[in-house]
């Protein structure tokens, strides 16, 4: 009896043993798993620059994240809306090098209170500068893309979450390249461009779920024996988008100009 | 004000409706046996969606997936957990943690990419039903980076995008599993 006990007590400590082995085994195959997935993802690539390219960089302001409040001391956080271009020396449009995502291919989503379909939202005020510099008008008659007919000739990505750079290799020899960059925080309502502010009336920007402060636009001219440039802020878009006119005076412009620190572009020799 | 409590109860109702979670491991599960559950979690500006399944043998499996607000990038991923739980003596309260790892597909490419995290939680067992109700954080870290390469008029534009896991999820839900 007190053998058959025993011998029961046993077994049943083996089985225990067994199953914290199995345990063990799993748990260890799993961490290894995990750490080998950490090492995969720290396998990081960078940007390539040939000799003869134009790196274009960009270095994000205090207001590249716009803060929106939401309760309790959280908030979220959003991006501004990107558009880098290229012209000639007499401002002729040469092509779209760099534009956000949600720009390029109508990738709008509604704000909180705004009775729209995604894919019916038009943001013309977003990137006005070079929506109307780029020349190519919708079915609506607004020159922001659409989604049936996105940008397809330009690196489009979501924007970044901080800095970044471009490169260009130049299709041939060029005198002088005018670089443009757009940036465009949503809902950064100041005192200029209220919230509130109607159709027609001075500081409409969209509405309460519009741009706020307008675009801002900045500008480099990059001959062929400079090595590097800054950009320079040369104007505001239309705040409401009706129109591509870059207007330099600034004085309604608060939060706008800490978007981006510095832009830059120079050529790899 | 009203458009923030607004979003806010817009985006954890949809979550709530709409998450399907793999429930967690701790070490307490019996060998062998499967669990479910429902859990809602925030996935930095999206919500987390997870489909899910399950626990065998110690080791919890999530299939899971994420989207946007109205879920307009939906883009899928799979994670696997584990981890293991203490119990203070005296409480039925559980305080795990775990380690995550999974493979994310980058919304708007045919692209997928590694992460790895950890997660803390608690897990609170409700009687002898076999439900748990349980609530954690989880960390996330890695990503990728991937090349863009485009031709036009100017020239060859070359950009490199880096896509990474939201760092904070929040989580909350209960599971079930035979008793």
């Amino acid at each position: 009896m007190e053998t058959e006990r025993e011998g029961r007590d046993e077994g049943g400590r083996r089985t225990r043993l067994a199953r914290n082995l199995g345990r063990s085994a799993v748990t260890i195959v799993g961490i290894a798993a995990i750490l080998g997935t950490m090492a995969l993802s720290g396998c990081r690539s960078s940007l390539e620059l040939n000799r003869g390219a134009i790196e274009i960089s960009v270095r994000s302001g205090p207001n590249w994240d716009h803060r929106h409040p939401l309760f309790l001391g959280l908030a979220m956080y959003t991006q501004p809306q990107i558009a880098i271009w290229a012209e000639d020396a007499n401002g002729t449009y040469l092509g779209t090098l760099f534009v956000t995502k949600k720009s390029a291919t109508q990738g709008w989503l509604p704000s909180v209170g705004e009775n729209v379909q995604a894919g019916d939202i038009r943001r013309p005020e977003a990137l006005p500068a070079w929506s109307h510099r780029r020349g190519v008008v919708y079915s609506d008659g607004l020159f922001m893309p659409t989604s049936a007919r996105p940008v397809v000739d330009a690196v489009t990505a979501a924007t970044p979450k901080g800095d970044f750079s471009l490169a260009i290799e130049p299709a041939g020899e060029s005198g002088t390249i005018r670089l443009f960059a757009e940036f465009n925080q949503s809902l950064d309502f100041n005192d200029a461009y209220p919230e509130g502010a109607k159709r027609g009336e001075a500081g409409y920007s969209g509405g309460k779920f519009g741009s706020g402060q307008p675009s801002l636009v900045y500008e480099a001219d990059l001959d062929s024996g400079t090595d590097g440039v800054d950009f320079v802020l040369v104007g505001h878009g239309s705040a409401d988008g009706s129109d591509g006119t870059i207007d330099p005076d600034l004085s309604g412009i608060t939060g706008a100009k800490r978007i981006v620190d510095r832009v830059t572009a120079r050529v790899v020799r | 004000m009203m458009r923030s409590t607004m979003y806010c109860l817009r985006k954890i109702s949809l979550v709530l409706l709409a998450a399907v979670f793999v429930s967690t491991v701790s070490a307490f599960p019996n060998p062998g046996e499967l669990e479910t559950g429902l859990s809602a979690g925030f996935w930095g500006p999206s919500d987390t969606v997870a489909f899910g399944l399950g626990r065998a043998g110690g080791v919890g499996f999530a299939v899971s997936s994420l989207a946007g607000i109205p879920w307009t990038s939906f883009a899928p991923f799979g994670e696997l957990r584990l981890g293991a739980g203490l119990s203070p003596r005296g409480t039925a309260l559980i305080l795990k943690a775990e380690g995550v790892g999974g493979l994310a597909c980058i919304p708007g490419t045919s692209l997928a990419a590694p992460y790895g995290g950890l997660s803390l939680g608690l897990e609170l067992p409700v009687g002898r039903s076999g439900f748990s109700l349980h609530a954690q954080t989880v960390g996330r870290f890695g990503g990728r980076e991937y090349r863009q390469s485009v031709s036009n008029p100017v020239g060859i534009v070359r950009y490199v995008e880096t896509w990474a896991p939201p760092a904070i999820d929040l989580e909350a839900g209960f599971s079930w599993s035979p008793r």
